[in-house]
C-alpha cells in the first residue's frame, strides 16, 4: 500500500463519519416547535378495528392526543358521541378501549382535561390561535368543525401536521 | 368443453352480492316485515325528523345526500361517505353485520329509535333499485 491510497482511505473514512454525525431531524424552527407540541399526536395505530370503527366518520385520532381517563369517558358514552350515535358491539368497544389505554397520553392528568374534545385542549388552542376568524371553523363556511383536521392538514391521516403543508380552505397556503 | 360445462362455470362464478340483500330481506321478513315497498323507502330517506341539539336537520340526506348514487359527506367532520346505492358502490350490503351496525347507529341518531324490520327492508329495496 502506498501513502496516496492510505490518505484516500483516511479522507473517505472521515467523510463517512461526518455524514453519519449530521442530525437527521429537521433543524428548521417550525419543525422543532411541532416536535415539542405535536409528538403526542403521532401514533395513530394501524389496528384495523380501530381504523375501521373510529375512522369511518372522522380521522382515526391518535391515542396519544388524550389521556386514558378521557378516552375511557369517550368509550363509555358512544350512544351520544358528540351528538351522534356511535354504538359498537361490546367486543369491539372493549378492544378499542384497551388499545386507547395502552397508547394514551400519559403526561396529562384527567383532572386537567375538562372537555372530551381534542380541539379544546390548551396546546391545541395555542397552536391554532393565529388563524383569522374568517378562515377558522365557525367563521369559515368551507370548514365547519375543528374535528376535520384533514381539511387544512392534508396529510393528517399520516400524522403529519407540518406548517409547510397547511392549506386553509378559502385562504390558501398558511403564511405565518 | 361441452356447453353445459361452460354455463355451469359461469353460474358458479356469479358474484353473490345481490344474494346478500336477499338474505337481509329474508331476515327482516322472519322478524315480521310484510311486502317491501321501495317508495316507502325513498320517503323515509328524504324525511326530516326534526332538528338536533345543534340545529341540524335529522335526516338520512344530511350525511348521505339526496341522491344515494352520489357520495355523501359527514355533516360535521366533512369526511366523504361512499355512495349507498349498490349500482354506484358494489361493496354495499355485502356485510350483514355492517348493515345492522349502521342501521342501529343511524336510525337511533335520525329517528331517535331503532328502525323496524319493515323500514329497513323498504330502504334496501329502494336503494337496490337505483
Amino acid at each position: 500500500m502506498n501513502s496516496n491510497w492510505l490518505n484516500g482511505m483516511v479522507i473517505g473514512l472521515g467523510a463517512i463519519l461526518m455524514a453519519a454525525a449530521m442530525p437527521t431531524v429537521e433543524a428548521s424552527g417550525d419543525e422543532e416547535h411541532h416536535h415539542r407540541e405535536g409528538k403526542r399526536g403521532r401514533n395513530t395505530p394501524l389496528d384495523p378495528v380501530y381504523v375501521k370503527e373510529c375512522g369511518s366518520c372522522h380521522l382515526p385520532y391518535a391515542p396519544g392526543l388524550l389521556s386514558d381517563a378521557t378516552w375511557q369517558r369517550v368509550m363509555a358514552g358512544l350512544a351520544d358521541h358528540f351528538g351522534e350515535n356511535a354504538e359498537l358491539p361490546e367486543g369491539d368497544r372493549a378492544h378499542i378501549a384497551r388499545l386507547l389505554s395502552a397508547h394514551a397520553d400519559g403526561r396529562t392528568t384527567s383532572g386537567r382535561e375538562t372537555s372530551l374534545r381534542i380541539s379544546q385542549l390548551p396546546w391545541f388552542t395555542r397552536e391554532h390561535r393565529q388563524i383569522p376568524a374568517r378562515l377558522a371553523p365557525g367563521g369559515n363556511p368551507r370548514i365547519t368543525s375543528w374535528s376535520a383536521c384533514q381539511e387544512c392538514h392534508p396529510r393528517a391521516a399520516s400524522d403529519s401536521y407540518a406548517e409547510r403543508e397547511i392549506r386553509l380552505p378559502g385562504g390558501g397556503k398558511w403564511q405565518e | 368443453m361441452k356447453p353445459w360445462m361452460i354455463l355451469t362455470v359461469f353460474l358458479i362464478a356469479t358474484p353473490v352480492q345481490a344474494g346478500n340483500v336477499e338474505e337481509l330481506l329474508a331476515q327482516y321478513r322472519s322478524q315480521g316485515a310484510a311486502t317491501f315497498n321501495a317508495q316507502s323507502g325513498r320517503i323515509l330517506w328524504q324525511q326530516n325528523f326534526g332538528k338536533d341539539a345543534e340545529g341540524r336537520e335529522r335526516a338520512c340526506t344530511t350525511c348521505h345526500g339526496d341522491d344515494p348514487r352520489q357520495a355523501g359527506r359527514h355533516h360535521q367532520t366533512q369526511k366523504p361517505i361512499e355512495p349507498m346505492a349498490p349500482t354506484a358502490n358494489r361493496e354495499r350490503f355485502t356485510d350483514a353485520a355492517k348493515v345492522e351496525k349502521w342501521f342501529l347507529r343511524n336510525c337511533k341518531g335520525v329517528l331517535e329509535r331503532e328502525c323496524t324490520p319493515q323500514e329497513k327492508g323498504n330502504l334496501l329495496e329502494w336503494l337496490r333499485t337505483l
